[in-house]
């Protein structure tokens, strides 16, 4: 097993590599940086050239990339250069907005996990129930909402809800933008309701979309797993009903929900970009918003870098997990 | 962005960006988806609606004073605005953003302040007077108030005045680039600056006259303007004195420089000090950010005892924070659909008022089309309908807002004149006659033609929604007067086309200020220093009375030049005033005067004056 993860580590680098020098390509395809600045009013040949020398653009692109690269294997990840952005840190920035970002999407995927399992599972083993059904209407309700259809119907019905609060005395505990500002202070009663009013809309919209993916994967899978000739043979040594569902069919049946899962949380950590905006948390889908908006490229660059990296990483992980869910798969 | 570059619309986007954009899938969430202000929402000041003293030049004179008003304790307050607070020192280009200006309008000392009228009145609360002592040579004699300090009981005066002085007039500018990374106007005409032995009577001498006198040193005006606290330079760069510091390139000065570009980004509460009524007490650079009262600040407290400001980039998320009662201020980017969605909410109140911003249409005065054929552009300013316009993109945000009328002089400023009155009625009557009587004949193809010269031309805009709609609007109103019209927006438009005049007519954007002078780049002839006449239009006479208007230091007669321009520019019709952009903020209607202006503090611009009913 450590031998595979290393392996598989080696195999990364070059493919970070590969994925460094494209989206260096495109960081920058994204033109000239100060183009703006440029036409905000008359600037000399000596401005200019002073202003392309200190964010470095007076280098070849090579020269830059090598420059970008080495930094960001040592730590230095530089800083924003734009003209009016100030000077910001880019490895502090994007590790603030992905620990934003954590808090919305790893709530949000526990849940939908579970909870896709879970009626997943249960779709495929009462299959063309009325549960069955239900479950698979509600999932395709969900999958045919566009998620920012879904965010902005469960703002108006917290809005609505808080009206409700409000009258019968219970004051508004929906937040409809940003995470809890006052970080933990209070009492624990008073944290759980700051935290849980914050949170409930960005995570039901994520979970809502979510849910309706994983539970489609482990009822298809489950159904296909029920069938194979292993669960047959247990059914036939007398094993109970129950015991062939969760102890032999469903471990097996969870590997395409497994990977689903990496790829998903891999990519949801590169933003929940639509969430994000819509409820006013600024992790690394609004950041990586506001970096292309203002072409800051060493943002850009770094945030698709992390970005790939946590995909890699989760792969990976998605690989391993394999291995423990079903002996059968070899990872030598 | 609002206003934060020279034209509206988020400038530079190429295909490439559009497609990363793409790439992160950063999905348009514009398809799911009490009546306007307009006074300016007062300010406490008890004469918001009178116009500048229109006599400062006089010997002595002085202009209109403005002290914040006695209110009281309303508590905290969260606002949303559309953009966070980033840096400190607002000054560098590095930094400048008019974000930071939000914050900054309630922490800085500012000789004079802008008012909802856009007047600019000398801020008693800071000043004991400001006086013209002399018009030739031009001298000003700044009085701070002897009780004016910054948040550590260091005064506000010689030092700050001098500092800035320093930053924008150094003499390695002549020479190289500027250390100090800022560009002021104004100060390179400075030619002495002299300070009492209190430092708190700063007397300024210009070698030349500058009528934009007001905006230096104050919040008025954008951009190297924003007085900083010079002692904690000082004792940060190890500078005894800092008016010992002359304009010479020398250790000294690099020192301050180095300290002035980097000691005061982003934000540190040890060296970011206030000398307004609230001081920021907490930062997370473009979230938000927190100011409460300003402990050593002299004057009226302000109304709110904290003000909580929050980004909230996307409009509609901002305007449910509002109806969910969370966020009871707002100043999101102005938008019809928000409008509409915050006057249906019921208990809330709408500031809606054309701002600094205006839209017009260019025609390119180096092309022969336009260049040889007056009556063209004329039947053009005729065939538009401008009010259609404006009813069908503007007046859904503010049912006040009217076709604009001048360029150089906005409606809610005094002075201003309407030198377009009967142009842009969709009168393609007139259109038609006007072509025709210039021996244009109307071609089989219902477009007119003279000389091999069809009446066609294209309108390059940058890709907006509200431009494409403008252009489909003129479009279907000229062509019953035979002039065809072609739509070239592109994404690139404002980055490339625009600049390169490269362009049949073009549509965008200008931000206006009360410091005149900036508009002056945009018409006077390039070869006299137009960077930013685009169009190249060129007149002499209109050369002339805007240099003219950058040294009259009497502001009557300075208002009198911009209308004789705008009279010019109306005669040559080289372009043709579309409307204002709008200035949006919304607010529960508990709390009042909520407005929005700009460039002194946008939906904060009066924020110590808010009140709250109960």
């Amino acid at each position: 097993m450590l031998q595979y993860v290393i392996r598989r580590v080696f195999i990364a680098i070059p493919l970070l590599i590969v994925a460094s020098i494209l989206t260096f390509a495109l960081t920058t395809a994204m033109g000239d940086p100060l183009a703006d600045w440029k036409l905000l009013k008359a600037r000399t040949p000596a401005e200019i050239s002073s202003e392309y020398h200190r964010i470095g653009w007076d280098r070849s692109p090579p020269e830059r990339y090598l420059d970008w690269a080495g930094g960001f294997v040592t730590g230095d990840w530089k800083t924003t250069i734009i003209p009016g952005n100030g000077t910001q840190d880019v490895r502090s920035e994007i590790g603030r907005a992905l620990g934003v970002t954590l808090q919305l999407v790893i709530f949000s995927e526990v849940i939908a996990l579970l909870l896709g399992m879970a009626v997943g599972a249960l779709g495929a083993v009462r299959q063309y129930s009325f549960f069955d059904y239900a479950a698979t209407g509600a999932a395709f309700f969900m999958f045919s909402m566009p998620l920012f259809c879904v965010a902005v119907i469960l703002k108006f019905a917290g809005i609505q809800l808080n009206n409700w609060l409000e009258n019968i005395g219970l004051g508004r505990w929906i937040v409809t933008s940003g995470p809890p500002r006052d970080g933990f202070s209070g009492g624990l009663g008073h944290i759980l309701y700051t935290y849980s009013g914050a949170f409930i809309l960005p995570v039901l919209s994520l979970v809502a979309i979510q849910f309706a993916l994983y539970s489609r994967f482990q009822r298809a899978s489950l159904l296909d797993t029920l069938n194979a000739d292993y669960v047959r043979t247990a059914r036939a040594k007398g094993l109970t009903p129950a015991r062939v569902v969760v102890r032999h069919a469903l471990r097996t049946g969870l590997i395409p929900v497994v990977t689903v899962f990496a790829l998903d949380l891999g990519i949801l950590f590169g933003g929940a970009i639509i969430t994000e905006t819509v409820f006013g948390w600024r992790g690394m889908g609004a950041l990586i918003v506001d970096a292309i908006t203002k072409k800051e490229p060493w943002m850009v660059q770094s945030w698709m870098m992390v970005t790939a990296i946590v995909i890699v990483l989760f792969t990976l992980l998605a690989d391993i997990v394999y291995a423990y869910l079903d002996p059968r798969i070899r990872l030598g | 962005m609002r206003g934060s570059g020279t034209w509206m619309g988020s400038p530079a986007s190429t295909a490439v960006r559009a497609l990363a954009l793409a790439a992160v899938a950063a999905l348009s969430l514009t398809a799911c988806g009490g009546s306007g202000g307009g006074s300016g929402g007062g300010s406490g000041s008890g004469d918001v609606n009178q116009g500048q003293n229109l006599k400062p030049g006089a010997i002595g004179a002085l202009d209109q004073p403005f002290t914040r008003p006695k209110v009281p304790d309303i508590g905290e307050v969260r606002v949303a605005m559309d953009e966070g607070f980033q840096d400190y020192n607002n000054n560098t280009g590095a930094a400048n953003s008019v974000a930071n200006n939000y914050l900054l309008a309630l922490t800085t000392p500012s000789p004079y302040f802008e008012d909802s009228d856009f007047s600019l009145k000398i801020d008693k609360d800071y000043m004991e007077s400001v006086t013209v002592k002399s018009t030739a040579p031009q001298v000003i004699e700044f009085k701070w108030r002897p009780d004016a300090v910054w948040s550590d009981g260091a005064p506000v005066g010689c030092k700050d005045m001098w500092l800035a002085y320093l930053a924008n007039a150094n003499a390695v500018i002549k020479t190289g680039v500027n250390p100090f990374d800022t560009q002021g106007s104004g100060f390179d005409q400075i030619s002495k600056l002299e300070c009492s032995p209190d430092g708190k009577t700063v007397t300024v001498t210009f070698a030349a006259p500058f009528a934009d006198w007001r905006g230096m040193w104050s919040m008025v005006a954008q951009g190297g303007n924003q007085l900083l606290p010079a002692h904690v330079l000082e004792q940060k760069a190890g500078i005894p004195d800092i008016t010992k510091v002359g304009l010479a390139d020398s250790p000294e000065l690099r020192k301050a420089a180095a300290f002035y570009t980097k000691g005061w980004n982003d934000f540190s509460a040890d060296v970011d000090l206030s000398a307004g009524p609230y001081l920021i007490q907490s930062s997370t650079r473009n979230q938000q950010a927190v100011l409460v009262r300003n402990p050593k600040w002299w004057g009226n407290p302000g109304g709110p005892s904290k003000i909580d400001t929050q980004a909230v980039t996307d409009s509609q998320a901002a305007v449910q924070a509002l109806l969910n009662k969370e966020t009871p201020v707002i100043g999101p980017q102005a938008d019809p659909t928000v409008a509409e969605q915050v006057r249906a909410g019921g208990d809330f109140e709408v500031f809606a008022r054309g701002g600094q911003t205006y839209e017009h249409l260019d025609f390119n005065m180096a092309r022969p089309i336009f260049r040889d054929h007056p009556e063209l552009r004329n039947a053009v300013a005729a065939c538009i309908n401008r009010q259609d316009i404006v009813d069908k993109l503007v007046k859904g945000i503010d049912p006040k807002i009217k076709p604009l009328g001048a360029f150089t002089i906005n409606p809610n400023e005094s002075g201003y004149v309407d030198h377009y009155p009967g142009i842009g009625t969709g009168d393609a009557a007139k259109a038609k006659k006007l072509l025709e009587d210039a021996g244009w004949k109307l071609g089989a193809d219902g477009v007119y033609a003279k000389g091999g010269q069809r009446a066609s031309f294209t309108i390059g805009h940058k890709l907006v929604d509200r431009r494409a709609q403008t252009v489909q609007l003129m479009q279907a109103s000229c062509k019953p007067a035979g002039i065809a019209i072609g739509d070239a927006g592109q994404e690139s438009f404002n980055d490339q086309q625009l600049p390169a005049s490269d362009f049949d007519a073009a549509l965008f954007a200008w931000v206006g200020s009360p410091i005149k002078s900036s508009l002056i780049q945009n018409y006077i002839s390039k070869n006299r220093g137009g960077v930013a006449n685009y169009n190249n239009y060129s007149n002499p006479q209109v050369d002339d009375l805007l240099t003219k208007t950058n040294t009259e230091l009497d502001y009557q007669k300075r208002l009198a030049l911009f209308n004789q321009v705008e009279d010019l520019m109306a005669k040559d019709m080289h372009s043709i005033p579309l409307f204002q952009l709008i200035d949006f903020s919304a607010s529960d209607r508990a709390y009042a005067p909520v407005s929005y202006l700009l460039p002194s503090g946008g939906v904060l611009w009066n924020a110590f004056a808010w009140t709250k009913q109960p």
